[in-house]
């Protein structure tokens, strides 16, 4: 997953990734990540048709892409709806 | 290209979000049912998705252990891993500017790691930055 998203930054398009995998993701160094606190895998952006939780943790992953960075972090994110 | 580990990329973003075009990118497996499934004993191979699909109509073919992947969750709702109705919805209330035309999925526990890195992954790159995304928002399983 890193992979991908590292040759697309180096395209020139930011990106940031949602990841559960902290300690995988984190070897590898993402340019930009968010790490939903607690989430089980499957459960990327929130459960099934909690649209409020899927919404809340696109808009932080987003967010990131506003925020400028110290590129290889991965930023851990509580969602209290989850 | 040779990707350094330690040279991270990075793209600056100067452009607000209410502005940029988003493409999805995931490895966890999402497919549209009428898509051949991946093979879940390994597979490089990626489908394109387009921006106006059916998101009722998509399933996962994924080959990572049940317990470390639980597909049944994402089956009852693919935005839970490949946000098409989310970032549609974040669209009307002008979170973002627009949904990309064009997004791509993979299946991650994908073993062909030497195939992917030379094939799948320049291949993606360019579909993207052949695309109109400004951004793009990545998701695993």
């Amino acid at each position: 997953m890193v992979a991908v998203q590292r040759a697309i930054e180096m395209q020139g398009i930011p990106t940031v990734l949602v990841t559960l995998d902290k300690e995988q993701s984190g070897l590898m160094r993402p340019p930009r990540a968010i790490h939903p606190v607690g989430f089980q895998f499957g459960h990327s952006l929130g459960k099934p048709h909690d649209v409020e939780t899927q919404k809340a943790v696109i808009k932080e992953a987003l967010q990131q892409l506003t925020i400028k960075q110290e590129p290889g972090q991965i930023h851990d994110k509580e969602f209290p709806s989850y | 290209m040779e990707m350094s580990r330690k040279a991270i990329p990075y793209t600056p973003n100067d452009k607000a979000l209410s502005e940029m075009t988003i493409a999805i990118v995931s490895t966890a497996g999402a497919h549209l049912k009428d898509q051949d499934p991946f093979n879940t004993a390994g597979d490089h191979t990626y489908r394109l998705i387009s921006g106006d699909a059916d998101t009722s109509q998509f399933t996962v073919t994924h080959g990572a252990p049940k317990e470390h992947y639980n597909t049944d969750e994402p089956k009852k709702d693919i935005n839970v891993i490949f946000p098409l109705d989310r970032l549609r919805e974040l669209k009307e209330e002008g979170f973002i500017g627009d949904v990309n035309n064009k997004h791509i999925s993979m299946m991650g526990y994908a073993m062909r790691l030497k195939q992917i890195l030379d094939e799948t992954v320049p291949q993606v790159a360019k579909e993207i930055t052949k695309s109109k995304a400004d951004a793009v928002l990545l998701t695993a399983g």
